[in-house]
């Protein structure tokens, strides 16, 4: 039974849906500017059947997915690197506050020249803007470490290695879990994102199309789908989430 | 399992200054025995250093001078085998269930057993403790109590000859934690480990153990000694006894004063 | 802080500028300038943008638009993050809903924001304010929400009133983890007007770097991102600076 908050909630965004599509249908709000919902609804559904949609999204998919991958195990060996050294870790402290500041863009032509004209510069977007969540994330979750699981780690004689993946790690997992949820977001849209500017494949790059070719009814078909699929994969990491942290006994 | 003998000289620790700090000399010189086999506690005012002396003993910390023996290994910053520790803070972990936190110890420590062996250790333990049906819970799932027994079970299912306890009961309440007392009893009587206690109760010292060290406050030294007359099979019962409640004043004569200086000093001890 | 441990900072800091500098040039050199322009080519590019590109007008419209954006998202969001964090049903509905859409890959937005607003100044602010609004507000809920019930409670029965338990209690108790979202939002409203600046505009370091990139121009991309560098890092330290004052 969905609580009486969720039902709140949906009856929000549902009436902001349907005022939308009220404004479209009448006019106010004109058609090449914001198309109405339901249209945006009816194009996605024949773009989907009619297959014109499948390989865009398979390649956005497969990017990001890599993205996301090489984000975390990235991120959490990172994480590990600066927790340990603390000398770096200071020193990069002001780098990555503002990381996200700079258009990581600019590394397109040096990521072509390093992987090739192919799929591994966007993925290597998508990977800059998705790693330095993760790196931040774990170093929380390494620094929240109860001294005494260390201390009980020392009474058992464990190995520095046994230590980090029996210990460390597990423990630290909740907090990464938040890193891992803006991980992935970030690394959709940095994949799109690129795919928007540079590329010449993908869903950021069949919106990016569809805008220059003034085709507005695809445009918000596309955008559509790609918040329905950002949506139900943040519903699936969402429960994930509670479940571990239920286990945990931190809910 | 045989307890073992433990020789504490001459033990110091001082804590380096930080940032602009004065050095903290937080414990010492100490220096006592301990028995095979015997139950000693020690009680202190805050801030006098039984938390540290203990992490010395236990090799998790390195004393800035003097020396301890445990059996006949010069312990200098590293945990020697067959020691087994309970801390205050609950360090079961979280992510694993009972059955899991029981044999950690067991699978990844230095003595791996095959894993036939690790099954019987634990089964054994679970039945000391009580906690038998709730083998396959998570941590979480169980009380402050519960999770306090699953801590000791899994330090004792490594067979330790020497366990150190940090106010183990500390968050617990009061009947509890006469409870628990009960048990630990009752495992020291089977297991015949020698154990060293630190906690704030008075009357927990005096009740559970063979000897109880008393300490000044910061930096602290043995202040006195009380031995007690209990026989190994006691129980809270000798509550009741009136030695019991002499003990217990004694006790409180010796340590009110230290209380009083504990009370003005600064917490600045890590 | 000690003085050798300062010293130690700096030391190490200028550290860090070598191994960079030391690495962007060993990347030219492999992969030649088509690739990546080295960093004496970039401050050369610089100094003719300085001279004789207009530099300067580039960068004011930059971050002139930046500051508006980040007034407004920096209010926006405070505001609405008081709103949702104080009253519960409000918060409980409306922060997934938040955290939903800061999920969204708001490049996709972009058309729609450039149909709403035309070419030019307002899409850019409106850009970095939608890109920065969405961490502080949630941070902001966040931030409340994690005051423990007990302050109330303490303030409460030492008859403290309700403007000056916000003033006093609430404020100083939340500033830490909103400041946390402060700092995302100022870092990402720059990265929402830069990215506005690569589209819809003729001026800005946006365009330049966009410019660049059509071009293949290594030598104006690495001019511009130097800058951008910069700033970043400049922004960076200070927010550190005001985070670690905070956090004492």
């Amino acid at each position: 039974m969905i609580s009486r908050v969720a039902q709140l909630r949906w009856l929000v965004v549902g009436g902001c849906v349907l005022t939308l599509e009220v404004l479209c249908r009448t006019g106010i709000i004109a058609p090449q500017v914001v198309v109405a919902p339901s249209i945006m609804f009816s194009t996605l559904i024949e773009m989907i059947l009619s297959g014109e949609v499948t390989t865009n999204f398979e390649s956005t998919f497969y990017s990001a997915l890599t993205a996301i991958l090489i984000s975390v195990m990235l991120g959490i060996s990172g994480g590990l690197l600066l927790w340990r050294v603390s000398r770096l870790r200071r020193v990069l402290e002001p780098v990555l506050a503002a990381y996200y500041s700079v258009p990581v863009f600019v590394f397109y032509p040096i990521l072509i020249a390093l992987f090739g004209m192919n799929d591994m510069p966007i993925i290597m977007i998508g990977v800059l803007f998705g790693v330095v969540s993760m790196i931040v994330n774990a170093l929380n979750g390494f620094d929240r470490i109860p001294l005494v699981y260390l201390k009980a780690a020392q009474t058992y004689k464990l190995s520095a290695w046994q230590v980090t993946y029996l210990i460390r790690i597990p423990a630290a997992l909740p907090q990464m879990m938040t890193g891992f949820k803006l991980t992935v977001a970030y690394s959709f849209i940095g994949v799109i994102a690129a795919e928007f500017i540079l590329s010449t494949s993908g869903l950021g790059y069949a919106i990016a199309y569809a805008y220059n070719n003034f085709e507005t009814r695809a445009m918000y078909a596309l955008m559509l789908l790609i918040m329905i699929v950002v949506s139900i994969i943040n519903v699936c990491l969402m429960s994930i989430e509670k479940k571990l942290l239920t286990r945990r006994g931190v809910i | 399992m045989k307890g073992i003998q433990v020789t504490v000289s001459d033990l110091t620790r001082t804590f380096e200054s930080m940032q602009g700090q004065q050095p903290v000399h937080a414990l010492g010189p100490v220096s006592f025995d301990i028995k095979p086999g015997e139950f000693l506690s020690v009680v202190g005012p805050s801030g006098c250093g039984k938390s540290t002396l203990m992490e010395c003993i236990a090799g998790l910390s390195t004393p800035t001078s003097g020396s301890v023996l445990v059996g006949d290994v010069n312990v200098k910053g590293e945990v020697p085998a067959g020691v087994g520790v309970v801390f205050q803070e609950n360090a079961v972990f979280p992510w694993l269930t009972v059955y899991e936190n029981i044999s950690f110890g067991l699978k990844h420590g230095n003595t791996a057993l095959p894993t036939g062996e690790i099954s019987i250790r634990v089964d054994e333990a679970l039945e000391l403790i009580g906690l038998k049906a709730f083998k396959s819970h998570y941590p979480s799932q169980l009380s402050g109590g519960m999770r306090q027994r699953v801590a000791i079970a899994r330090t004792l299912v490594t067979k330790p000859d020497f366990i150190l306890m940090d106010e183990p009961f500390g968050a617990l309440d009061p009947q509890t934690r006469l409870l628990m007392g009960d048990e630990l009893l009752k495992i020291w009587r089977a297991t015949g480990a020698t154990v060293f206690l630190i906690t704030h109760s008075l009357e927990e010292a005096i009740l559970l153990s063979d000897r109880v060290l008393a300490m000044t406050a910061r930096p602290g030294k043995i202040k006195t000694e009380i031995k007690t007359p209990w026989s190994k099979d006691r129980t809270s019962d000798i509550s009741a006894s009136p030695q019991f409640g002499q003990l217990v004043s004694e006790l409180w004569g010796v340590m009110r004063e230290e209380s009083k200086l504990a009370m003005a000093q600064s917490e600045n001890v890590a | 802080m000690k003085s050798t441990q300062k010293t130690t900072r700096k030391f190490d800091s200028l550290i860090l500028l070598a191994v960079f500098v030391g690495f962007w040039s060993l990347l030219n050199a492999t992969y030649g300038s088509n690739a990546i322009a080295s960093p004496v080519q970039a401050i050369e590019r610089l100094v003719r943008l300085a001279v004789h590109g207009n530099l300067l007008g580039h960068m004011a419209e930059t971050f002139s638009a930046y500051a508006y954006a980040l007034v407004l998202a920096i209010i926006g969001g405070t505001l609405a993050g008081m709103l949702l964090g104080l009253h519960k049903m409000a918060g409980d509905v409306g922060e997934p809903i938040l955290v939903s859409i800061y999920s969204l890959p708001k490049v996709t937005l972009y058309p729609v924001v450039l149909l709403i607003f035309g070419l030019g100044m307002s899409a850019k602010v409106a850009f970095g304010f939608l890109h920065g609004v969405l961490p502080i507000a949630i941070f902001t809920i966040g931030a409340i929400r994690q005051i423990p019930k007990i302050y109330l409670k303490a303030s409460q029965t030492l008859q403290v009133p309700h403007q000056k338990y916000i003033r006093y209690v609430v404020v100083p108790a939340t500033l830490p983890e909103y400041f946390s979202g402060v700092k995302i939002g100022v870092s990402l409203t720059l990265l929402g007007v830069l990215i506005g600046e690569m589209f819809g505009s003729q001026r800005g370091l946006g365009y330049l770097l966009m410019k660049g990139i059509e071009l293949n121009d290594t030598s104006l991309m690495a001019a511009v991102a130097l800058v951008l560098l910069t700033v970043a890092i400049l922004i960076g330290v200070s927010l550190q600076r005001i985070d670690h004052h905070l956090r004492r």
